[in-house]
């Protein structure tokens, strides 16, 4: 059963590039590792993000053209690949993934053959009720829908104990990788999907412990560290900007 | 960095480098919210004396604006005190209308801005809130059709065509983009930007008669902008590179010796603005993927 999973400062980079830009949409990809271990589990693992842009740049392909060649030059020589994009989007309510975003992410899926889109929900983020604040996509012929289920403590340390001996080869030192269970949204199954021999049972999304993650990201933002997040649109605009290495955490 | 910005990091009560910063952000129109409610807050509820009046309620304004994004309940009592002082003001109502916004409260905002058009039917500001309105909503139909509607009253308005351009975009709507992109160019015919843009969409729409009027408009960007344009040095390069691997066939032997030249071009250029840089990981990768692709 393949498995997503990312790893807490992945998810805070991201929602501190949101924040940043608070009045766009924005746009990045996420890099990471797929695993395949003996019993033919894969295993994806999002350990790292590039923000790219603070605009509708995201529509235009020559943007998305730089963007991916760039990346991929910097992925090899990291051994690492373009696991997927996430994007926050500029119109609220909107409950599909735009298409320009999907573009990209079937692109990314030439290339890498798995391909994931995490969307940013602000709605997950009012005061005082905050949660996980992504919703998760994956492509196997269409979209997916997939569940992100926050680990809890039981699971927590069962969790660590696979990843680390799966992950030994990861160059990441990264404590804080879970493991994360989804389960199937009801309506996906009505859908009607044996025509697709894997059910979409198989998928599932992790990301850490909601309520520190929550607490992790307040802290972050009194501390202003969204300003050290650095995208390509910045880049391009004053080259002595360093997009592919964001150092927070 | 900004230096107004460094002297409040190290002396957050220096109400001077306050006061000029919130200038300096005022002129810009800078939506700097998180600087503007941290540094002008203050400046308001301590050091108001120290502002002549006009001032202080330009920055109260500013302020209210900020907190929209960053902390409503600081705008509402700004409300409050802008509404005491200025009982009948247009502005005011207007500030008003943006509150009823932020809050989500569509219905509010749009009376509010219908009533300010039913007395100041010319007034442009209320007509472009209406548009944010629809925008916010999510009903892209009705906000294109909006924003239609405003450019056929005013047609100079080029922040209004941006806007357009902007949602067409977002619905791959490219040859209507194309269209905002041309009106802009005929508005800011010098302004390298439009140039930029209208590459960029014609690179997006991809055949070859495109991507050769991408390079066209590139190049132009470049020859309005020479220093400080990385971007259109890129577009050019990828532009070049992408006629070269499909339509290389179709390309007689004067055309590919342009295009080839073209390509060299911006490829040096692009290294010698790395070359001067210090190391790090972009520099890096991007002399590996010259290196890679000679």
């Amino acid at each position: 059963m393949p498995q997503f999973t990312i790893s807490n400062s992945t998810y805070l980079q991201l929602l501190l590039h949101a924040s940043k830009h608070f009045s766009e949409p924005v746009t990045g990809l996420l890099l990471g590792r797929k695993i395949t271990d003996v019993s033919s589990t894969s295993m994806i693992n999002i350990t790292s993000c590039v923000p790219l842009f603070h605009s509708n740049g995201f529509t235009l392909s020559s943007n998305v053209d730089l963007a991916l060649t760039l990346v991929s030059t910097y992925c090899e020589s990291k051994s690492l690949s373009i696991i997927g994009v996430y994007h926050s989007s500029s119109f609220n309510n909107s409950q599909d993934l735009p298409l320009a975003i999907k573009k990209i992410g079937e692109t990314i899926n030439k290339i890498t053959k798995t391909s994931v889109v995490l969307i940013i929900d602000d709605q997950k983020l009012k005061k005082g009720k905050e949660q996980i604040a992504i919703k998760a996509y994956c492509y196997r012929s269409k979209w997916i829908s997939v569940k992100v289920n926050s680990l809890s403590q039981k699971n927590f340390k069962q969790g660590i104990e696979e990843l680390s001996n799966e992950e030994s080869s990861s160059g990441e030192n990264e404590k804080e990788v879970v493991v994360i269970e989804e389960e199937e949204e009801e309506e996906k199954k009505e859908q009607g999907k044996t025509k697709n021999s894997k059910s979409v049972k198989d998928y599932e999304f992790q990301i850490g412990d909601e309520g520190m993650l929550v607490e992790k990201f307040k802290k972050l933002l009194l501390e202003e560290k969204f300003r050290q997040i650095i995208d390509l649109e910045d880049h391009l605009n004053n080259p002595e900007l360093d997009f592919l290495t964001q150092n927070i955490n | 960095m900004n230096k107004n910005l460094e002297t409040l990091q190290n002396k957050p009560n220096n109400w001077k480098a306050a006061r000029d910063l919130l200038r300096e952000y005022r002129e810009k129109q800078a939506r700097n919210s998180y600087e503007i409610i941290k540094y002008g807050l203050p400046l308001i509820n301590k050091k108001s004396q120290k502002l002549s009046k006009e001032e202080l309620f330009e920055v109260m304004e500013q302020v209210f604006l900020a907190g929209l994004d960053v902390n409503i309940e600081e705008s509402k009592t700004l409300l409050l005190k802008l509404q005491k002082q200025f009982p009948k003001s247009l502005r005011v109502t207007k500030l008003s209308g943006l509150l009823e916004e932020a809050m989500g409260n569509w219905k509010s905002a749009i009376t509010i801005y219908k009533s300010i058009l039913k007395n100041n039917p010319s007034d442009q500001i209320a007509r472009k809130r209406l548009v944010c309105v629809s925008k916010a909503q999510g009903d892209v139909v009705l906000t294109i059709k909006n924003l239609n509607n405003y450019l056929s009253h005013f047609q100079g308005d080029t922040e209004t065509w941006e806007e357009l351009l902007e949602i067409y975009l977002t619905q791959q709507c490219y040859s209507k983009a194309l269209y905002c992109c041309e009106e802009l160019i005929l508005a800011e015919p010098n302004n390298y930007q439009h140039h930029y843009k209208i590459a960029n969409i014609y690179y997006t729409i991809g055949k070859r008669t495109d991507l050769i009027k991408a390079r066209q408009y590139y190049a132009h960007s470049i020859k309005l902008l020479k220093e400080q344009n990385l971007k259109s040095y890129y577009g050019l390069y990828l532009t070049a590179n992408k006629l070269k691997s499909l339509y290389s066939k179709n390309l007689d032997q004067s055309e590919t010796q342009i295009n080839e030249q073209l390509l060299q071009f911006a490829a040096d250029k692009i290294k010698n603005v790395y070359l001067k840089l210090e190391d790090n990981d972009t520099k890096k990768t991007v002399l590996d993927f010259f290196e890679k692709n000679k």
